[in-house]
């Protein structure tokens, strides 16, 4: 059922099995995992079930690096930040769980294969088909891509989601499952422990008509996020001093996201050779496909795991200068210098101003010319990158978040080097000619200025069985607390490359697997 | 490149001759087949056609000063294979070793960057020829 808590009964109590805090995707898709159990399951969302500009200010924060706010980079309201989503779906790599020697604090305590069978069910939450990301289980694409060199690049494959919003798509469901309750308009503000922070006895609650109420539960999931999940818990300061769970100074550290850099582009010898590389529908799916180092190369160049997509091609009106352009691009491929090259190489040059641009400007219509390149890069995890709490309150009197942060040096060299990996083999296969953004050329903090930023926070609560250097466990327990649990990108040690949405499905599901036979058992 | 105009001609005449390379580097050109004068008159040709050649050439050489002797850059490029070549051969000579040169520096990663183009070595040092020798 779907409750409003500013209809609620006041000072009310409200008690279940499970209290999961978070209605966004990992939150709701615990409560449907649930809601075919005879547990009780209250949900507790902050917002409604629309956009609401006053509920959306209490994420309002500081973020010292830069290049996105914290209050519109995640949204507060049923289905979270799905609310914007894109859609992508991709699972972790191999090499991402592993530990890598020039990636300090890398490698996770479970495995791939560990989540991978949570990983196919995570792809009909997001109303996909079956979990196919490897390119040969598409043999039409396969037929058509390029033939990489696996000592330098491999194809990475996404599939899109229509996209889905979990709020709209699943509030119908859990208004009927008889053992959920979501409660909307219902902020926790504090997770309360016993006096030795061991265990949870209650989360309390409060809106912004300054209603009050506590939730009592056998288990505690906490599934906010990457930056408010770490802010709960650094707020629930009332037994702990520095936090909950906080006494190695892990909870908010390792912040990471995925710079995404405009990288350059591709100006084609071909103009259908990177076709498969452009948004399709392949046996009624939506897949992209784009390119990466391979785990080799990665090894090899001591570089993090990134990716290169072609996004938007670079069309244009039909000239004189690029209608020579093409013309000589053909002649050459079949190997004969045309009769009037003279003529063609003065026609490019005298229109080189609106080649130039037309070459890296969108129009409407015209044949495509080249692509531009997106990259999207994973960042090392670093303890200096960490969420904070500030001494400025919101509405509901809770201490704000200040992200400090930044994108460092082998973020920019990973982006750099798998561009030069792309150069040499769509050189060596005859497809284009590669330009590097020169930004992600020059040391320091430049390249920043060209990034992107696409709402994953990652890292803020990592997993580790070592309670030293992280968070949770490999069950995404809290270390040292009994009942208290995490769902969320926040538990990520690293990010890979990967759109996250997937991953994080993959988690919540077998933690709803894991809490079913253990803490509710 | 301080002045904008100055700099836009520099990125027209890189364009160009980066273009050039794009379409698939040194082609068999029927103008140069009989091509008299030799090694001289085959670049002087192909700087003629590409007039942006000169000003990659120096872009290049402007970071790698080292390089800057067209007797070097001969060797590095065509090795003796030039030496005792007939006129009419050169520019098959030069094709295939620029062809030659150009997929052994995709294969190796052997790329320089000029102005954000990734170009391979070999190209790059045939520009750094021409400009010399167009000087």
């Amino acid at each position: 059922m779907l409750l409003d808590f500013r209809e609620a009964a006041t000072r009310a109590t409200f008690e279940a099995d499970l209290c999961v805090i978070g209605g966004g995707a990992a939150g709701i898709a615990i409560a449907r995992e649930l809601s075919r159990t005879r547990h009780s399951v209250i949900v507790l969302e902050s917002g409604g079930l629309a956009f609401d500009p006053d509920i959306q200010a209490l994420y309002k924060g500081t973020n010292t690096g830069g290049g996105f706010s914290l209050d519109a980079t995640r949204f507060r309201m049923l289905g979270g930040t799905t609310y914007v989503w894109g859609g992508w779906c991709a699972p972790l790599d191999e090499i991402d769980f592993s530990t890598r020697d020039w990636v300090p604090y890398s490698g996770w305590p479970i495995t791939r294969a560990a989540l991978l069978p949570y990983y196919e069910r995570a792809q009909g939450l997001c109303e996909l088909g079956r979990y196919r990301y490897a390119l040969s289980d598409w043999p039409g694409l396969a037929d058509e891509a390029l033939v990489l060199d696996p000592e330098k690049l491999e194809h990475k494959l996404w599939q899109l989601s229509p996209p889905t919003r979990f709020g709209d798509a699943y509030a119908d469901e859990l208004r009927r499952a008889r053992n959920v309750t979501v409660l909307l308009y219902a902020t926790a503000t504090e997770i309360v422990t016993r006096e030795n922070a061991a265990y949870v006895t209650e989360v309390r609650i409060t809106n912004l008509d300054r209603m009050r109420a506590t939730v009592r539960a056998r288990a505690y999931i906490i599934a906010c996020g990457g930056i408010e999940t770490p802010r709960l818990m650094l707020a629930s300061n009332r037994v702990e001093r520095a936090g909950l769970a906080n006494s190695h100074d892990l909870v908010g550290r390792f912040f990471m996201e995925h710079p995404h850099p405009d990288a350059g582009g591709v100006l084609l010898a071909s103009a259908t050779a990177l076709a498969p590389y452009f948004d399709r529908q392949e046996e009624g799916e939506y897949v992209v496909l784009g390119l990466g180092p391979s785990e080799r190369a990665q090894r090899r160049l001591s570089i993090l795991n990134s990716s290169i997509a072609v996004r938007r091609p670079l069309q244009s009106e039909p000239s004189e200068g690029w209608d020579s352009l093409v013309k000589l691009s053909r002649a050459f491929r079949g190997g004969s210098w045309p009769d009037s090259a003279g003529t063609h190489v003065y026609n490019v040059l005298r229109d080189l101003d609106d080649v130039l641009r037309e070459g890296y400007r969108r129009s409407r219509s015209g044949p495509i010319q080249g692509y531009a390149f997106m990259a999207r890069t994973e960042v090392a995890p670093n303890p200096a990158n960490r969420v904070m709490l500030v001494e400025e309150r919101d509405a509901l009197g809770m201490r704000r978040v200040r992200l400090q942060w930044s994108p460092g040096t082998l973020d920019r060299v990973t982006v750099e080097k798998t561009m030069r990996l792309v150069a040499e083999e769509l050189g060596r296969l005859q497809v284009g000619r590669v330009r590097i953004n020169e930004l992600l050329l020059e040391e320091g903090q430049k390249w920043i200025e060209n990034l992107g930023w696409f709402g994953h926070h990652m890292g803020t609560t990592r997993m580790s069985s070592d309670p030293r250097v992280g968070v949770v466990d490999s069950d995404c327990r809290v270390h040292g607390i009994a009942n208290l649990y995490v769902a969320s990108s926040s538990v990520f040690p690293t990010g890979g490359y990967a759109n996250p949405t997937l991953t994080i499905l993959a988690l919540a599901l077998r933690l709803a697997d894991h809490i079913r036979t253990t803490a509710l058992a | 490149m301080s002045a904008l105009p100055g700099r836009r001609r520099a990125r027209r005449r890189f364009l160009a001759a980066t273009l050039w390379f794009l379409a698939g580097g040194l082609p068999v050109a029927r103008g140069l087949r009989n091509s008299p004068g030799g090694l001289e008159a085959c670049l002087q040709r192909l700087a003629d056609q590409v007039p942006g050649s000169a000003a990659l050439g120096r872009c290049y050489l402007q970071e790698r000063p080292v390089e800057a002797s067209a007797a070097w850059l001969a060797r590095e490029l065509f090795g003796d294979d030039l030496t005792h070549a007939r006129d009419g051969d050169i520019h098959r000579i030069i094709g295939n070793r620029v062809g030659d040169g150009r997929a052994s520096d995709y294969r190796n990663g052997n790329l320089v960057v000029l102005q954000g183009w990734l170009l391979t070595q070999t190209e790059a040092r045939l520009l750094a020829l021409l400009s010399l020798r167009t000087s």
